[in-house]
């Protein structure tokens, strides 16, 4: 599909502007939570909408806009033949999708929250949004029947997403809580190791999912077996005492070491139709500084002085800003028109983007270390939290600059 | 450089000549000098300066039709040369009427005819910087200290001599109708646009205006002496900056950015603590706004008719400048603040010309919009009403967000113990619906709060974080005790409840504690960051906080000692505890993240006051 034929409501660049106008608004009330941070006095002038009330906004917004939506938009170009008719419908899905988020804002502003973090659906809006979510399954589940040369390969994947939005409608229930690991408060080691995993299989899944053929189907087969002995891994540590101290919890959560090097391997060895490699360097190298980031961090004796600390805060940038954003760009440019996927590899925004990615790990890492040692004579809470605000600024200004070019 | 000057230097002088007579003379000379003579005939004066000025305004375009705009322009700058010269002698009722009255005729028929003609004044290629550099010298010799500062006798005969180089500057300009139009451009605003967002701007400027002027404090911090210098910079930078970015058609963005910072400069004002900063932001939303305003007419707006940019200039400051300045006076005299309410329609005045297009474009989309905007709020058992009508201490700790900065988890076998224990074991925590374990503690741990802190203690660190916890960035929660508002203390009930059945334990906790030190500390300076605020910077116990509490904090050196009695064998110790862990079921906190090195330090310390 080439630009010039792209209809207005062409659902792939739809649910594309949507994604980054989420981004630009996350970003934006990212940059105030820190000002607020560097200088309380000034949430004054918001009266009630204090700190605490804004952040659900943040969190919320970058993982169920701009996290969510790229994501939505791989879909519909799975069945970009057989959604062109449906293109109206699924452009309108979106804006439903997005309408429930800027409602959600309202309400999570207005102190209407559930208390879960990242599951923050409370009252008619826990109904609401998995029902816009739904919406748009039924509009991809047409789209598959209509489409001449369906798959029943299809069909899983098609039931694991109609389960979304039944799934978080359950687990937003505030009496619904993840296992916890006790000497620390926070997840156990075999639920941080499945949940990379989750991700080791969507980052496995791009190069098939774009219908790119592999140079090296034996190195395919051979990763996926890998992948299912330590899918498996995952399931029996789920059985071993959650302590993050318990050697079994640490060598399994070592496992994941292995795919920063198999990962970049196996994208070698595809056969890109639509090569971005800047930003597929990018997202490689985040994801292997997140790994190796999320298993030091998971370490006894780490973990127990930088649990609660801006380091942790440190390594959620580093998931989101670093490795997440590389990876949607590099699906966006993967879906989108190249006039428009061009966007993304202007080099001062994607330097800046990386710089400010990296001085913003460094700088919430050098304060969750000096937090984890209350005693210390340096403070630097200003200085680094100021050059934190201005990392965020320059966040902010790319994405609004990244914005604006795929809507111009 | 010499080529701009060339080009642009007598509308630069022009521009400039005429906003200092009206920031130095109109503003403040004729007003200082009429409150000293007929104080009770201010607001009579102003009316009649704000209805000749419209009056003026708007018989503008047909006197330029008439005589032209050379003529026209120098008998405006007589009769404003006239009217500041006339003013100091002035003493009486009817001269003051008559001067207002030519005030405003005078400086309604000047702004109109230069703004219109500033085509033949300003290079096409300059224009903007010109307007900028015109505007930003005004303002920042407004506030030069020696201008600023002296007699009103003095501005008037400095703005009197300001109107006569600017008279001596005009050559022979040409005409509008001579002069070919200018290539449209689709980034230029429309006239109703402008004028409601002008007219919204100068309320804003007028109101904020007024309250710095008529609050000593603000004043003093705004325009003191000290400050002046950083306003005519400001002034001068923002008013230049807005100049390039007109010229380079970014209209919303100058418009917009002065809103925002006005807006901001606004809500600052509203708050004592914060106001201060509003004296920053004020010149350089106001700067930004009048460079625009002065290009308005000719540059930013699309007309066929040659005649049309002084009409354009007629309604546009008739109704936003001098309607908009009156009422927005008026506005902060009678509220003395800036409401949000102005703040929100303002904004929609911003936003809603940029939006309604979209929606003829995107009828489907606004139908989701709106739809689904109905069925949430149609179907929501409270979604428009405050978290205080049904909730209990717990939900408001969640609504203020209080989880994302304060952890409810005492981790076994760690520091935490000693700090925020007793442990109270997981299960009985995965009881509560939600789990509010948290995963950040920007703050403490508040899971036993109730052992350690009281109410008193909580409510005034709720109203005032930074006065207990200097280095905290904990927000005011001041409102949640605000009127009948019952939250505030529906929180503190809840917090202080935490930890109320461990308190046995805790106590346990704190008897088998013994500081471990290491090194040393300076306790005098310890004590005067820690302790001097309720005890007094020499312990008397009488700090400025020392009345706050339900008892006054104890007197360090002449007693009663009551829980650290004079030759109890563990002095030292019973001090450091005191110190550290604070004495539960009194006002006095504990000191838990102060090192053992510190606390031992700050226990000699309060040792030798004795």
């Amino acid at each position: 599909m080439n630009q010039k034929s792209l209809p207005t409501s062409d659902p792939i660049l739809c649910g594309a502007r949507h994604a980054l106008f989420w981004m630009v608004a996350a970003n934006s009330i990212g940059l105030l939570l820190s000002l607020l941070l560097l200088a309380p006095k000034f949430g004054l002038i918001f009266g009630e909408l204090t700190y605490g009330r804004w952040l659900p906004l943040h969190l919320n917004w970058q993982l169920y806009g701009w996290t969510a939506l790229p994501l939505v938009a791989w879909l519909f170009f799975l069945l970009k033949e057989s959604t062109r008719s449906l293109a109206r419908a699924s452009s309108l899905g979106i804006w439903a999708w997005s309408t429930c988020l800027l409602l959600g804002g309202y309400f999570w502003l207005s102190g209407h929250t559930s208390g879960k973090i990242f599951l923050d659906w409370t009252g008619t809006m826990r109904v609401l949004f998995p029902t816009a979510i739904l919406s748009l399954w039924v509009i991809l589940a047409l789209a598959w029947w209509k489409d001449e040369k369906r798959s029943l390969i299809a069909i899983p994947g098609l039931l694991v997403l109609l389960a979304v939005p039944f799934a978080l409608y359950f687990a937003a229930d505030p009496a619904i809580y993840p296992a916890v690991d006790q000497s620390t408060g926070g997840p156990t080691g075999a639920s941080l190791l499945n949940s990379t995993l989750s991700v080791v299989f969507l980052l496995l899944l791009v190069p098939r999912a774009l219908r790119h053929p592999p140079k090296s189907p034996a190195l395919d087969r051979k990763l996926r077996a890998f992948f299912i002995l330590n899918f498996i891994l995952g399931i029996y540590a789920e059985t071993l005492p959650s302590s993050h101290h318990h050697p079994g919890q640490i060598a399994c959560l070592g496992t994941l070491l292995i795919w920063p090097i198999l990962l970049p391997l196996y994208y070698s060895r595809q056969r890109w139709t639509n090569p971005h490699p800047r930003w597929q360097r990018a997202l490689l190298v985040w994801f292997g500084i997140l790994v190796l980031n999320g298993f030091t961090s998971f370490l006894p004796g780490i973990l127990d002085r930088i649990k609660f600390t801006d380091a942790l805060v440190a390594h959620s940038h580093l998931a989101m800003a670093g490795f997440t954003t590389s990876f949607l760009i590099f699906i966006l440019q993967q879906i989108l028109p190249p006039d428009r996927a061009k966007i993304f590899d202007h080099t001062p925004s994607f330097i800046s983007w990386h710089l400010a990615t990296a001085g913003y790990l460094t700088l919430m890492l050098a304060s969750g270390i000096l937090e984890s040692f209350p005693n210390s004579p340096l403070n630097l809470h200003y200085l680094l939290y100021g050059l934190r605000s201005l990392c965020g600024l320059t966040l902010t200004l790319v994405s609004i600059h990244w914005w604006r070019d795929l809507n111009s | 450089m010499i080529t701009f000057l060339r080009r642009n230097g007598s509308g630069i002088i022009l521009i400039a000549a005429t906003y200092f007579y009206f920031l130095i003379f109109a503003q403040f000379a004729f007003i200082e000098l009429l409150n000293a003579d007929l104080d009770s005939a201010l607001k009579p004066m102003m009316a009649a300066m704000a209805v000749s000025g419209i009056i003026g305004s708007l018989l503008t375009p047909r006197i330029l039709h008439r005589f032209g705009a050379t003529p026209v322009l120098r008998m405006a700058l007589i009769g404003c040369g006239a009217t500041s010269a006339l003013a100091i002698p002035a003493h009486h009722f009817a001269t003051y009427l008559a001067i207002s009255v030519g005030l405003g005729l005078s400086l309604g028929i000047l702004t109109i005819s230069l703004t219109a003609n500033l085509r033949s004044l300003l290079s096409s290629r300059s224009w903007g910087l010109a307007i900028g550099c015109g505007t930003g010298l005004a303002y920042a010799c407004a506030n030069l200290p020696p201008i600023f500062a002296t007699t009103p006798e003095n501005q008037a005969l400095l703005s009197a001599a300001c109107v006569l180089i600017a008279f001596f500057s005009i050559g022979k300009m040409k005409e509008n109708t001579e002069i070919p139009p200018l290539a449209s451009s689709s980034k230029t605003i429309s006239f109703p646009l402008a004028v409601l967002t002008f007219l919204a701007l100068v309320w804003l400027d007028s109101a904020a205006f007024f309250i710095i002027q008529h609050t000593p404090a603000l004043k003093s911090s705004s325009w003191g002496q000290s400050h002046l210098w950083r306003n005519a910079a400001l002034h001068f930078s923002f008013a230049l900056l807005a100049g390039y970015l007109l010229q380079r058609k970014r209209v919303t963005l100058v418009t917009a950015g002065a809103f925002v910072i006005l807006t901001i400069a606004s809500l600052c004002l509203n708050h004592p603590d914060i106001a201060l900063t509003g004296g920053w932001l004020y010149p350089a939303g106001v700067s930004l706004y009048s460079t625009a305003l002065v290009a308005c007419p000719v540059y930013l707006t699309r007309f066929k008719n040659p005649h049309s940019p002084a009409r354009a200039a007629a309604i546009l400051y008739s109704v936003a400048g001098w309607f908009g300045s009156a009422n927005g006076i008026g506005m902060a005299e009678n509220l003395n603040h800036i409401p949000l309410l102005f703040l929100a329609i303002a904004g929609c005045i911003f936003l809603l010309p940029n939006l309604l297009p979209h929606f003829k474009s995107h009828r489907a989309e606004a139908l989701v919009v709106l739809g689904l905007t109905a069925i949430a709020f149609l179907f929501s058992a409270s979604p428009g009403k405050s978290p205080a009508q049904a909730l209990t201490g717990h939900q408001i700790y969640l609504s203020e967000g209080c989880i994302h900065c304060h952890s409810r988890y005492v981790r076994p076998d760690s520091p935490d113990l000693i700090m925020w224990g007793p442990v109270v074991p997981l299960d009985q925590l995965k009881k509560e619906a939600p789990v509010t374990i948290g995963n950040r503690r920007a703050g403490p741990d508040l899971l036993n709060v109730g052992n350690r802190r009281s109410h008193a203690w909580l409510k005034q660190h709720f109203i005032d974080p930074q006065s207990l916890s200097p280095e905290s960035s904990m927000p005011s929660y001041r409102h949640l005790f605000e009127g009948n508002d019952p939250r505030g203390e529906m929180l503190i009930d809840f917090l202080t409840r935490q930890g109320q059945a461990n308190f046995a334990v805790r106590v346990e906790i704190i008897q088998g504690w013994k500081p471990a030190p290491s090194g040393s500390a300076d306790g005098k300076s310890l004590f005067a960051k820690n302790c001097a605020a309720c005890h007094g910077t020499e312990g008397r116990g009488n700090g400025p906080f020392s009345k706050l509490w339900s008892k006054p904090p104890a007197n360090l050196i002449e007693g009663p000692f009551i829980y650290s009695r004079e030759g109890s064998q563990n002095l030292d110790l019973s001090l450091a505890r005191i110190i550290k862990f604070g004495i539960p079921g009194t006002d006095m906190p504990g000191h838990e993240t102060l090192s053992d090195d510190e606390v031992v330090a700050l226990a000699q310390r309060v040792k030798i006051m004795r």
